[in-house]
C-alpha cells in the first residue's frame, strides 16, 4: 500500500513537473529557442525545429503520465520522459564540461535564473529514478495477471 | 494455454513491448502535429529555421545597438576612452579579460549597476562583450543598460575568443 501510494505520488509528481515545464516553452518559442541556442550544442537549423516540437512531447507525456488511466499509455508517456531526461540531463553535462555558465531554460525561460550545474544534474537524476519506477510499474501493471494453475 | 498469455514468456514480452512502442510512437507523432498546427496559426509562431551564427548582432541590430568589429575594438582599446564591460561570469572575468576592461556579469546586473552608476552618465560610450559569437549575454547587458537610461552601447559581438585570438596570432 505504502509503495503504491509513492508510485502514485511519482507518477502525479513527474506528470506535474512536465507539464508545468512545457507552459511557458508553448506560450514564448522564440525566448525558449533562444535558450536552446544558448547550448551550443544543436546545428542553426535545428533550434527552432527543437523549439517547436520539444515543449509538445513534454506536455503530451506529461498529461498522459497524469491522466492516462491505462498502464501502456502511461509507460509510453514515462518512456518519452525518460527519453527527454536523458537528452536534457546529457545536454546540461557536455555544457558543464565545457565551462558554459548559462541559465538553463529548464522552467522558466529568464536568462538570469535557474544557471544549470550540478544542482540541476542531480535533479534530473531523481526525476529519472522516480520515472523509472513509475515506468516499471506500468509495465507490470500491463503484464496479464499469472493464472494460478 | 495461449502463450501470450504466460507472463515473462518471450511472446507475452514482445507484445508488451509491440503495445508500448506503438504508444509511444503514437504520443510523439500527436505531440508533433499539435505542435506544427500550433506554430502554424499562432501569433508567437517561429519560423522552422532561422541563421543562429548571427543572432547577437541582428538582435543588437534591431534594438538599435552599435556593432563593433575588431579592428574597432583593437583600436577602443588603444585609445581607452571607453568603458567596456565583461557580461561574463566573474570566474571567466578573472581567467582573462579584455585590458581595461571591468566586470559586469549579466546575471548580477543589479547589483553591478548600484557599484557602477555612480561614475556613468547615459550618454558615455559602453562597449559590451561575452564571450563570442555564440553567447548573448552582452546583448542582454546592453539591453538591461539601454533600460536604464544609457543611450550610446555597442555590442563587441566577437567577444573574448575573437579578442584572444587575435592577441594569439599577433606577430
Amino acid at each position: 500500500m505504502k509503495m503504491r501510494t509513492l508510485l502514485v505520488a511519482a507518477r502525479v509528481v513527474v506528470g506535474m513537473i512536465f507539464v508545468l515545464a512545457a507552459l511557458p516553452k508553448i506560450a514564448q518559442p522564440h525566448e525558449f529557442a533562444v535558450a536552446v541556442f544558448r547550448y551550443r550544442l544543436l546545428p542553426d537549423q535545428f533550434v527552432n525545429a527543437a523549439a517547436i516540437l520539444m515543449p509538445w512531447v513534454e506536455l503530451t507525456a506529461g498529461l498522459c503520465l497524469l491522466l492516462s488511466p491505462s498502464p501502456a499509455w502511461r509507460a509510453a508517456g514515462a518512456l518519452i520522459i525518460l527519453a527527454l531526461l536523458a537528452v536534457f540531463t546529457t545536454a546540461i553535462a557536455v555544457d558543464l564540461h565545457r565551462g558554459l555558465d548559462i541559465a538553463c531554460g529548464c522552467f522558466s525561460l529568464d536568462p538570469r535564473t535557474g544557471r544549470i550545474g550540478l544542482l540541476s544534474l542531480a535533479r534530473n537524476t531523481i526525476l529519472a529514478a522516480a520515472t523509472a519506477a513509475v515506468l516499471v510499474d506500468a509495465l507490470r501493471a500491463d503484464i496479464p495477471r499469472r493464472r494460478p494453475w | 494455454m495461449n502463450p501470450t498469455r504466460i507472463p515473462g514468456s518471450p511472446v507475452a514480452a514482445k507484445k508488451l513491448i509491440g503495445r508500448v512502442a506503438a504508444r509511444t510512437l503514437v504520443l510523439l507523432l500527436a505531440a508533433a502535429a499539435v505542435a506544427v498546427g500550433v506554430n502554424t496559426v499562432s501569433p508567437h509562431r517561429i519560423p522552422w529555421k532561422e541563421d543562429w551564427s548571427r543572432y547577437p548582432e541582428t538582435s543588437a541590430a534591431r534594438d538599435g545597438i552599435r556593432i563593433a568589429d575588431l579592428a574597432w575594438m583593437i583600436r577602443a582599446v588603444d585609445q581607452g576612452r571607453f568603458t567596456i564591460f565583461d557580461a561574463r561570469s566573474l570566474n571567466d572575468y578573472r581567467r582573462g579579460h579584455l585590458p581595461g576592461a571591468m566586470p559586469f556579469p549579466f546575471t548580477e546586473a543589479e547589483a553591478y549597476m548600484q557599484t557602477y552608476s555612480p561614475a556613468l552618465i547615459p550618454s558615455q560610450p559602453i562597449v559590451t562583450y561575452c564571450a563570442g559569437r555564440d553567447c548573448d549575454e552582452a546583448l542582454l547587458l546592453c539591453r538591461y543598460l539601454k533600460k536604464e537610461g544609457f543611450t550610446n552601447l555597442i555590442l563587441f559581438a566577437g567577444g573574448w575568443a575573437e579578442w584572444r585570438r587575435s592577441r594569439e596570432n599577433r606577430p
